[in-house]
């Protein structure tokens, strides 16, 4: 049995890799901040295909519930065999109308909370020697799209965390890479008008957008065996939008 | 477990896994640096790993003065076991 965390889990992205990891032989622990509900839906949905699992509340951008969760997570299964560092909150502005308080926000959750959670995991899988942590970075982390800034940085420290995480850990049996997903079907874009979808598709080779599905997937792959040799990168899957 | 228990342990780890020999290594001899013993910073994350395997104590952001000696962790782990 391998046990895998997914951090905000309980929508989106992170749900498609909670449901994925749990077909792929995971028992996983789906982590939520709010959203209760949603998470104890995606643990049916798990469960309903005959995987195991628990969800567990935690802001990953506070240290000691991090490490409270770990502790927890790893006490109940034994093991912690991947981690993926999901949790992350999007707040466009332009720079001149930038929150602080929004720009804190982000900075806690979508780079701290990468750090704690990869501090705590990596904790756990050094006693085994071995591990997979899959941090979910964006296109927009290389991309330079105006009003995304904060997020944008963000995804651009993802990206040099988990290059260097792979350097530090990969001798000891720890690989660690990231998937950079474009525009993914996910509430976020589903809000969006028609007009601004359209605009958005006619930068997309693949004329549509992605699905958490199929980022799940790309994580999955990175998950396995099969890919035991790759670490350090980025994974980009955004139908092409950044060629 | 006591003091002496822990300290018995930690030397025992630190000379099978991190290649320090035993007869070199005294409870209050340092760790790291330019001592004899010469242990750098991915030999520590071994011993944060082992601690926190062993004794469930978290080593992780902890200052250096912790990791001076063989005393020094033992008296850390007894103060936050």
């Amino acid at each position: 049995m391998k046990v895998a965390i997914v951090t905000g889990a309980s929508r989106g992205i992170g749900r498609a890799c909670a449901v994925r990891l749990a077909k792929d032989g995971y028992t996983v622990a789906v982590n939520y901040s709010r959203s209760e509900e949603e998470a104890q839906k995606v643990l049916s949905e798990i469960k309903a295909n005959g995987g195991d699992g628990m969800i567990y509340k935690a802001d990953v951008s506070d240290l000691a519930q991090v490490k409270q969760m770990i502790r927890d997570i790893d006490k109940q299964y034994g093991q912690i065999d991947l981690l993926v560092n999901n949790a992350g909150i999007v707040r466009d502005s332009f720079l001149l109308a930038l929150n602080m308080g929004d720009l804190d926000s982000c900075l806690d959750l979508n780079v701290k909370g990468y750090f704690y959670c990869a501090q705590q995991a990596a904790l756990k899988m050094f006693r085994r020697k071995q591990g997979v942590i899959i941090n979910m970075s964006s296109v927009s982390g290389e991309l330079a799209l105006a009003g995304q800034s904060v997020y944008s940085a963000t995804k651009g420290a993802v990206n040099s965390l988990t290059r260097v995480l792979a350097k530090e850990l990969g001798g000891k049996g720890i690989r660690v890479n990231a998937v950079a997903p474009g525009f993914i079907e996910t509430e976020m874009i589903n809000a969006l008008s028609d007009e601004k979808k359209e605009e958005y598709l006619q930068n997309i080779p693949l004329h549509r957008f992605g699905k958490a599905e199929e980022v799940a997937a790309v994580v999955s792959m990175l998950a396995g065996e099969e890919f035991s040799y790759l670490t350090g990168q980025v994974i980009t899957m955004d139908g092409g939008i950044s060629l | 477990m006591n003091e002496t228990e822990i300290k018995t342990k930690l030397k025992e780890f630190i000379c099978s896994t991190l290649g320090v020999e035993a007869d070199v290594l005294e409870f209050d001899t340092e760790l790291f640096g330019d001592s004899p013993i010469g242990l750098d910073s991915v030999d520590s994350l071994e011993i944060i790993a082992y601690v926190d395997g062993e004794y469930g104590v978290d080593m992780t952001g902890v200052g250096k003065e912790h990791f001076l000696n063989i005393d020094s962790i033992a008296a850390y782990i007894l103060a936050n076991k």
